[in-house]
């Protein structure tokens, strides 16, 4: 499946202190086929190396779904990235 | 959804009966057939444990009292801080200075008298999480801090107890019902805490005062339904609310089979140290290690008033010193690397931001840079506003 202009993205949401760190809440990258959700963090944290530190912290959603860094993402999908939350 | 172990468990609590003066209050409860006298009697029969008094505590614990929840415990060891007022809505301007658990069960007794509460003024440990625990069908975590929040799992798995789950942070708001006997935990989200520093907490970041409001509703609506056995809960799925997007999203979550705590080889089978577990002691020893030359913000003000040379630099961001300054050279600290070259490397520098913690970071980036005599202001302008002038705002 390719985006209208001919793009494979995935669509990128980002969450609290990570949005933070990457300056942006919501974003598109672009992914090769059989990519995984592994090779995407590789691709975002070589954009937002600010992202780099928190990734042992991190939790991940594809399509609304909890998963490892050896999921599939295709063109399509939605990543979220969840930092963990303290405050109360 | 089956009638719940817990709501099973609650009716096992005792024969409770209600009063003429209750049936009146409760009245719109008892005419839906999900909650009806059988419902009110078991929310009466239940005994919810809600840790921290703050912003989530506070709408949460209201709204269970309100409910007619029998007896509510609270954990807090805290005082009412000027602070808190804009979101903990349990105390009031009249409460400030008083512990807050004293507020809090002041309000409670107000909103419904028949409601038990069981104080605990003291904070939640290893030593005394499991005793605290046993005694209750569900605990609620409204904790501000990661030690807590692993050790109220942790507690929660070994004791077997649904912890009813939510946390806070600026805009944005997350919900679950961590429950090992039913789903996954905590742990199976977040197996690994985040080093200290890395995620911001309230006081550092910042929070809507509304947004607890949103997300402790949801921990009682959450709490009042595994009491009724009604609905489906929040197992399984953390529930994800953007408040400037005005949006709910939900995640699925899997039990970790993997899972140090619930899983099917657990490691951890006792309580832990959880500061340690979250580095902060090791941080600690880091910090020292690291530790910048400081000045006190009396020695700064001796300075200046001796008229030295004293270059002051202010790496809060603009925002910040909109709310309160000295005067000070604004350059925030996200910009410093890229506009070195706009300070003099020789000059006596002294750098403050709110509490010295930024500031720290700054003389340290100075320092590697080649600047000599440059230093932190211990306590930075909550210090100066404490120590030497209070007209300058304390925020």
């Amino acid at each position: 499946m390719s985006g209208m202009n001919g793009t494979r993205a995935v669509r990128v949401l980002l969450f609290g202190a990570a949005a933070d760190q990457a300056g942006a809440r919501e974003l598109e990258l672009q992914v090769r086929d059989g990519a995984t959700l592994g090779d995407l963090w590789n691709e975002l944290t070589g954009r937002y190396p600010g992202l780099t530190p928190m990734g042992d912290t991190l939790a991940f959603a594809v399509n609304q779904e909890y998963a490892g860094m050896e999921r599939r993402v295709s063109p399509g999908d939605e990543v979220a990235i969840l930092p963990p939350v303290s405050g109360g | 959804m089956r009638e719940s172990a817990i709501s099973h468990r609650i009716s096992e609590n005792g024969q409770v009966e209600l009063s003429q003066e209750e049936i009146r209050r409760y009245s719109r409860h008892l005419i839906m057939p999900e909650v009806a006298l059988e419902g009110q009697k078991k929310l009466k029969a239940a005994r919810v444990l809600t840790i921290g008094a703050g912003g989530l505590g506070s709408p949460l614990a209201m709204y269970l009292a309100a409910a007619g929840v029998g007896t509510i415990g609270v954990v807090d060891f805290d005082v009412v801080d000027e602070s808190n007022l804009q979101r903990q809505i349990i105390h009031g301007t009249s409460d400030l200075g008083r512990p807050k658990l004293q507020s809090a069960k002041e309000k409670l007794e107000d909103i419904n008298p028949n409601v038990k509460v069981e104080t605990f003024e003291e904070a939640l440990s290893s030593e005394n999480a499991l005793d605290i625990f046993r005694d209750f069908d569900i605990i609620v975590d409204g904790t501000d801090n990661f030690p807590t929040r692993y050790l109220v799992n942790d507690a929660c798995v070994l004791t077997g107890k649904p912890n009813v789950y939510g946390s806070i942070f600026r805009f944005e708001g997350q919900a679950s019902v961590f429950w090992a006997e039913e789903g996954p935990c905590y742990r199976c989200l977040y197996p690994e805490p985040p080093p200290p520093g890395l995620v911001p907490s309230c006081a550092e970041g910042g929070v809507l005062g509304i947004l607890p409001g949103a997300i402790g509703t949801i921990q009682a609506t959450e709490t009042v339904k595994l009491i009724l056995g009604i609905g489906e809960p929040l197992i399984g799925r953390l529930l994800l609310y953007d408040a400037l997007g005005m949006r709910f999203r939900e995640m699925k979550l899997r039990k970790d089979p993997n899972c140090p705590i619930c899983g099917e080889n657990p490691t951890v089978t006792e309580l832990i140290d959880y500061q340690e577990f979250c580095g902060i002691p090791q941080a600690q020893a880091a910090a020292q290690q690291n530790a910048v030359p400081e000045i006190s913000v009396r020695e700064l003000k001796e300075k200046l008033d001796r008229g030295e040379n004293v270059y002051v630099l202010d790496v809060r961001e603009p925002h910040e010193y909109e709310i309160a300054n000295l005067g000070a050279r604004l350059l925030p600290l996200g910009e410093l690397p890229e506009r070195l070259h706009e300070l003099d490397q020789n000059a006596e520098i002294a750098v403050h931001c709110k509490t010295g913690g930024r500031s720290a970071k700054a003389v340290k980036l100075l320092k590697d840079a080649g600047f000599a005599n440059v230093y932190n202001v211990k306590g930075g302008i909550t210090a100066w506003s404490e120590e030497i002038d209070p007209s300058v705002p304390k925020y």
